[in-house]
């Protein structure tokens, strides 16, 4: 889950770094006050889970109350990278020398936890392309970083200051390892023509699975494709007329990968390992009210997962009445006694071990050319 | 021969007397493993479908003797669980679990590697050498002794890939799951370098799907000259790439992982992609034709 910009500057200046000072609001009359309060120039920057806003118009500096307040009802108004803003961050302008980049981020080759240091702005990825890639520090996730070999590294950089951006990424990591973050990621990590280094955006993911373990909500970032979750299964609507429920995201893409030769999927939904009658309900009533759809496809493995069980649910949904075809590859440990009772319920049941052969045989019961 | 386990393997199953344990327990020893001990904590001294469970892995290890640990254990104990693993000396796991933060996850996997021990997981089904030894949850009937590798990402495909080679009377030598999390113990390349060093498995198959970099990097092994001929499927072709937020994840992770770009890689290093699972048999077959076998270094010498 990404945090928006002003929630990661809010962890980042409880950890200790300097950002500059704003207000959140959500309409053009109190940007224009804000700027007020914080001395013109302002910087007016549109809170959207998305990267890249500053291409795409998104960040803008006015100069004066009137500028202020007619460019805020534009960016309110417009889409940014396909997500419509509810909130603008207001910031005093701040006079920058040089542009860096800094961030902990996690290495999934090596299995560790990484700082990255350089030039920042907001070409880093060609900076990149071009040879120019951050410095790399490797962290023991054991110890955390060790604070002299963190300065001792940004010393080999060259970059300056010095020990005030040795102090900076430790910071950084403070806040990595308390929101046990995908990503903290400050760029540009502006030093000022005062000599002040000073966080100009924030960039901060962190891991859903972690805020699940710990009972936290999850937010809606409000992309195309929302990802829904009930109790270890994952749904994403996607507008088909084609209903998907398999056991694996990987048979579950592969399913939809050979659907889409012919058709659309209305959704992608992914069991996880622990099916139940309970959980294969749901899923069936969610697919099911998935506009437009025509047919469902469940493919599942009885392999840590009771299929057994999970056809009970199936049948307690079918049992209610449902009036697309549905049919099944249900394969593995109790498969002959998941058979019956999905074939007692109404489901056509597939015994072919290729999920070419199920998809085959429920678009043409829903009579999609072939 | 096969990869990481075999007949002679000793097992010890962490988690033995707990819903999942106790079910997978029952068809593991369908499949003949050899589960020498059990661990539940306050359960010692029971017994669980004949075998001895313990307090503690230390002990188990004592008593009973084990190569190697089977994790099912809830996200919240396994960093504790692996510690006590390896204390106790053993050096090969297999950790099941899902929903094990990443944070931790790195810490499980950097005790691992100090300790000088494999991980495979977590988030796995396991590992299984068809015929010999099953150290997973995998649903073992569509399963048979053979001469094909299989690594995947993903648990259930490598069910559908080995059910449908097996349906064609073509057998596995090991098949691994590598894990669904970001973070995993042991990497794609090294399950490809340790089957390039069985000279039973005669072609690997490589079940992959869209995001991360394994693929690119499996390419790469590929062209650095593994011996052993492989072949590649990549789920996901009609999914949009997860894009990692920010840029410090696509400078890490050179790039989204998008299944164009993982096809184009496994094809400029030479390596056949199938166009769908369905696909997989006839590659394999053609893979493990005599004219493919007598320009392979492993060819089988009857």
């Amino acid at each position: 889950m990404r945090l928006h910009e002003y929630e990661g500057k809010a962890l980042l200046r409880e950890a200790g770094i300097e950002v500059p000072t704003g207000e959140v609001v959500t309409d053009a009359q109190e940007a224009a006050r804000a700027a007020q309060r914080l001395g013109l120039p302002v910087v007016l920057k549109v809170q959207v889970l998305a990267g890249g806003r500053g291409h795409a118009g998104g960040i803008e500096v006015t100069h004066d109350m009137e500028q202020t307040r007619s460019r805020a009802a534009a960016m309110l108004q417009r889409p940014c990278r396909g997500l419509l803003p509810t909130e603008l961050l207001v910031e005093a302008h701040v006079p920058i020398a040089a542009e860096l980049y800094a961030a902990v981020t996690i290495d999934p080759v090596r299995g560790a936890p990484l700082l990255l240091l350089g030039a920042g702005g907001i070409d880093i990825e060609a900076h990149a392309r071009t040879g120019v890639a951050p410095w790399q520090h490797l962290v023991n996730p054991l110890t955390g970083p060790v604070a002299a070999d963190v300065a001792a590294w940004v010393g080999g950089t060259g970059l300056e200051p010095a020990g005030e951006l040795t102090r900076i990424l430790l910071c950084l990591w403070a806040v990595f390892a308390a929101q046990q973050a995908l990503t903290v990621e400050v760029n540009p990590l502006a030093v000022l023509t005062d000599g002040r280094v000073v966080a100009v955006d924030a960039v901060i993911e962190v891991d859903d699975t972690a805020r699940e373990l710990a009972g936290l909500p999850l937010r809606d970032t409000g992309g195309g494709a929302r990802r829904e979750r009930y109790g270890g299964m994952t749904f994403v609507e996607l507008g088909g007329d084609v209903g998907i429920i398999c056991s694996g995201a990987g048979l579950g893409m592969a399913t939809m990968d050979l659907i889409s030769a012919r058709a659309t999927p209305a959704n992608f939904l992914e069991t996880g390992g622990g099916i139940t009658r309970e959980l294969m309900a749901c899923a069936m009533k969610r697919v099911l009210a998935c506009p437009g759809v025509r047919g469902v496809l469940i493919n599942v493995y009885g392999g840590i997962n009771p299929i057994h069980e999970g056809a009970l649910g199936v049948a307690d949904v079918m049992a209610a009445g449902v009036d697309v075809p549905v049919v099944a590859k249900a394969l593995g440990n109790h498969q002959e006694e998941t058979w019956e009772i999905l074939q007692a319920a109404g489901v056509t049941v597939v015994a072919d071990v290729a999920t070419e052969t199920a998809v085959k045989v429920l678009l043409d019961r829903m009579q999609v050319a072939a | 021969m096969s990869i990481l386990v075999n007949r002679d393997t000793r097992v010890l199953i962490q988690g033995i007397t707990g819903r999942v344990g106790r079910a997978q327990t029952t068809y593991m020893l369908a499949e003949g493993t050899q589960i020498v001990a059990g661990v539940t904590p306050g359960k010692g001294g029971t017994v669980e479908q004949g075998v001895p469970v313990f307090d503690h892995v230390g002990d188990a290890v004592r008593v009973r003797g084990a190569d190697m640990s089977l994790l099912f254990v809830p996200p919240a104990v396994a960093e504790d669980a692996v510690a006590e693993t390896l204390d106790a000396g053993i050096r090969m796991l297999v950790l099941i679990t899902e929903g094990i933060p990443v944070h931790t996850t790195m810490r499980i996997r950097r005790r691992v590697e100090d300790a000088g021990a494999r991980l495979v997981g977590p988030a796995t089904p396991g590992v299984i050498t068809p015929g010999q030894c099953k150290v997973g949850i995998m649903p073992a009937r569509f399963f048979t002794p053979g001469p094909v590798g299989i690594v995947s990402r993903s648990g259930t495909l490598s069910y559908e890939v080995s059910a449908q080679l097996s349906a064609a009377g073509i057998g596995q030598s090991t098949v691994v799951g590598l894990g669904a999390d970001p973070v995993v113990g042991t990497d794609i390349v090294e399950l490809l370098q340790l089957f390039d060093e069985d000279p039973e498995t005669r072609v690997v198959v490589l079940v992959g799907e869209v995001g991360g970099t394994q693929e690119e990097r499996a390419a790469r092994f590929v062209a650095q000259g593994m011996r052993t001929p492989l072949l590649a499927y990549v789920a996901g072709r009609c999914a949009v790439a997860d894009v990692p937020m920010g840029h410090a994840g696509a400078l890490v992770r050179e790039g989204a992982g998008a299944v164009v770009d993982k096809i184009a890689a496994f094809e400029a290093a030479g390596v056949p992609v199938a166009a769908s699972p369905g696909c997989i048999v006839d590659l394999v077959r053609r893979l493990l034709a005599p004219d493919h076998a007598s320009s392979s270094t492993h060819a089988v010498v009857t």
